[in-house]
């Protein structure tokens, strides 16, 4: 086993264990966990660091470095959050999680990279996949947060946040489009479910302005458009061909 | 009547339903095969692999989704319904800022009036009256305009907008030929792409034999008074020429270079392109083409391999009226006679494919987008809060506009109303 893939299994440990340990339900010992997962994001930053220094270009275009990035941005954004709003705290149960089993499940991809193709040399892809990874990151707090009791304040924030992001990252990708190809919009069905997920994202928050989706079951319908964020970040592929896998995840 | 028509295509409930249809149009869309997206063979295969499947999509107008008149009529209503929105909303939040409206919130006693410290509302703008987040006002209303300008943007684009696929070969020149353009959309444009340009050189570079890393296209470009100019296409940097915009669409290949010697002895360039996948580039190659060579009315039927191994060589063998009338394997110089003129292989060199775009409204778009992002952030960022006092001698009364989605103030307000009656 490398260094690195054994460094990446460490990060899943750490995340696992901090996610254990927000179950106990003692202040102290989340205090712990918020630590331990703290440190394991370090870490998960320092070995994509190393990859952008061995690869020599942006670790963001195979699925092993796509997931990798990801989980950073989910677990980035859940300790960020966190800290200036300690009382979701408790979502890390859920978030951290997930962020661990993408880091594991990245590691059953090939870790090989690839050179980039002419489309990809441009600063358009830096920001396009980072808009990405933040309202992932934006949107798996958001789905954790709903999870928890009375928090329907703080999500309603959240959900803004990565309806923004999200929306950003779709006009960041359209303007790319437009240097890349001569098109901003061409119905492909990354394209299309990308929209797709805006369009519940609105959805549910202008649902949500009634009082009467804000709690009970019925606050699970937000759950929809997280569930659409991640079959278009990672599902759709799988069953349709697209523009843009002949650049990404080879 | 009008008004209520126009509170009615304004309604929260019309809004949401239209963004659930469209939602559901979209990924329906983005998820079923759809038949204007569909290559030749492609579609052939679909129709006879799925005859139910794609029956029963086409009856119910889910095979072209974004083609379809019913997803332009949602588009539309849904314009409607965010016109008439951003209507009623400034109207709304005119009456906010200026308190003509029921508060959303009151609270009034006796005695002396309580301290709105924890109200934190901002500063005080005329007596009594505290405001702040004044840009917050507009936030929702600049979102909602941006979403409007983004749909009239496409649509316009849709009319306007022109996009056509063509392949230049490396030492071949374009002159107006508007018939060698494959247009992809666009049909109702009418300015005529009429630039005079040469592609001079190609550059294709690979790593490990199968990724492509780098692609550049020479051109001269030659101006109406004559003037030429040298320019470099490439991915990302795409050339504006003519009204137009000119961009690799990363198809290649290589074309079998021809004179075709006249019975004058006139001698006219024929270039036939043999599309190859980009993995092959720089390898042998062996590839087909079967091709009506039509001249001078008269129809021809060919069929070509060109291959190179150290040198190319082109095998051709031509049919009129199903009958072959010549044959041949050429090399460089080689010469067949088709009898009623001669074709002489010259070569192979490599071609490039382009894609010519001409969108004006692009830049409504575009500009649409940055008002849309920019009115959400200032609707998450700011929000406008008005408060009142008004004391007389029995008592006071607080009063306080917000947003509906206003979360914060509204606990805010809750933790004070609480402090101040149990004072």
């Amino acid at each position: 086993m490398s260094g690195a893939v054994a460094a990446q299994w460490l990060v899943v440990g750490g995340y696992l264990i901090a996610a254990v340990l927000l179950l106990l339900r003692n202040r102290r010992v989340e205090l712990i966990a918020v630590s331990l997962a703290s440190l394991a994001w370090c870490l998960h930053l320092l070995i994509i660091y190393r990859r952008w220094q061995e690869i020599g270009q942006l670790p963001i275009v195979t699925r092993y470095e796509d997931m990798t990035v990801d989980a950073l941005a989910v677990a980035g954004v859940y300790l960020v959050i966190q800290w200036v709003k300690p009382d979701i705290r408790l979502a890390g149960r859920y978030v951290l999680p997930l962020a661990a089993f993408a880091v594991g499940a990245a590691l059953w991809y090939n870790l090989g990279s690839f050179p980039f193709s002419p489309a990809l040399r441009t600063n358009w892809l830096l920001i396009h996949s980072q808009l990405n990874s933040l309202a992932l990151g934006f949107s798996t707090l958001t789905a954790a947060v709903i999870l928890l009791p009375d928090k329907a304040v703080i999500t309603n924030k959240l959900m803004a946040w990565t309806f923004f992001l999200w929306s950003a990252m779709v006009a960041a990708g359209s303007y790319w489009a437009s240097i890349a190809w001569g098109r901003y919009w061409g119905w492909d069905p990354i394209e299309s479910w990308s929209l797709a997920t805006v369009m519940a994202y609105a959805f549910v928050i202008h649902l949500r302005l009634r009082p009467a989706w804000r709690q009970g079951s019925r606050t699970l319908i937000a759950l929809l458009p997280y569930l659409m964020l991640l079959f278009t970040t990672y599902g759709l592929l799988m069953i349709r061909g697209s523009i843009h896998s002949q650049y990404l995840f080879n | 009547m009008l008004k209520s028509l126009w509170r009615q295509l304004a309604s929260h409930n019309l809004a949401l339903t239209l963004i659930g249809l469209l939602l559901l149009a979209v990924a329906a869309g983005g998820t079923l095969p759809q038949t204007n997206r569909l290559s030749p063979e492609q579609l052939s295969a679909w129709f006879s692999e799925w005859p139910i499947a794609s029956a029963v999509l086409d009856t119910v107008g889910l095979s072209n989704v974004f083609g379809s008149w019913w997803f332009l009529l949602l588009v539309l209503l849904l314009l409607l319904n965010m016109a008439a929105g951003i209507s009623l909303s400034i109207s709304y939040r005119l009456a906010q800022y200026s308190g003509a409206r029921q508060p959303r919130y009151l609270l009034q006693g006796e005695g002396a009036p309580p301290d709105l410290a924890l109200l934190m509302v901002g500063r005080q703008k005329e007596d009594r009256v505290y405001r702040r987040g004044l840009l917050g006002l507009i936030g929702t209303p600049l979102f909602h305009l941006g979403i409007a300008l983004i749909v009239l943007a496409a649509l316009w684009s849709a009319w306007e907008g022109y996009g056509a696929h063509f392949e230049l070969s490396q030492g071949e020149s374009y002159a107006g030929q508007t018939e060698r353009l494959k247009t992809d959309k666009g049909w109702s444009h009418t300015v005529k792409f009429d630039a005079l340009l040469r592609l001079d050189s190609v550059h294709v570079e690979m790593k490990d034999g199968k990724y492509l890393i780098d692609l550049k296209a020479k051109f001269s470009v030659q101006s109406k008074e004559g003037r030429i100019r040298h320019e470099v296409v490439e991915t990302n940097k795409p050339l504006a020429i003519s009204g137009y915009r000119l961009y690799p669409n990363n198809t290649m290949g290589y074309s079998a270079v021809f004179d075709r010697i006249l019975p004058s002895g006139e001698r006219r360039g024929l270039f036939i392109h043999f599309q190859a996948p980009i993995s092959s580039w720089g390898k042998p190659y062996s590839l087909e083409r079967n091709l009506p060579l039509e001249f001078g009315k008269i129809p021809l039927f060919s069929r070509m391999t060109l291959s190179r191994d150290k040198t190319e060589r082109l095998a051709l063998s031509v049919a009129k009226a199903g009958k072959e009338i010549a044959k041949g394997e050429l090399e460089p110089g080689d010469v067949l006679d088709l009898g009623e003129y001669k074709l002489q292989f010259r070569g192979a060199v490599p071609w490039l494919g382009f894609y010519l775009a001409s969108d004006r409204p692009m830049w409504m778009f575009f500009c649409a987008n940055v008002i849309t992002l920019l009115g959400y952030l200032l609707h998450l960022l700011i929000r406008f809060r008005r408060v009142e006092i008004v004391t007389s001698e029995t008592g006071w009364q607080v009063m306080a506009w917000t947003m509906r989605d206003d979360d914060q103030f509204d606990q805010r307000w809750q933790q004070w109303s609480a402090q101040v009656l149990g004072r």
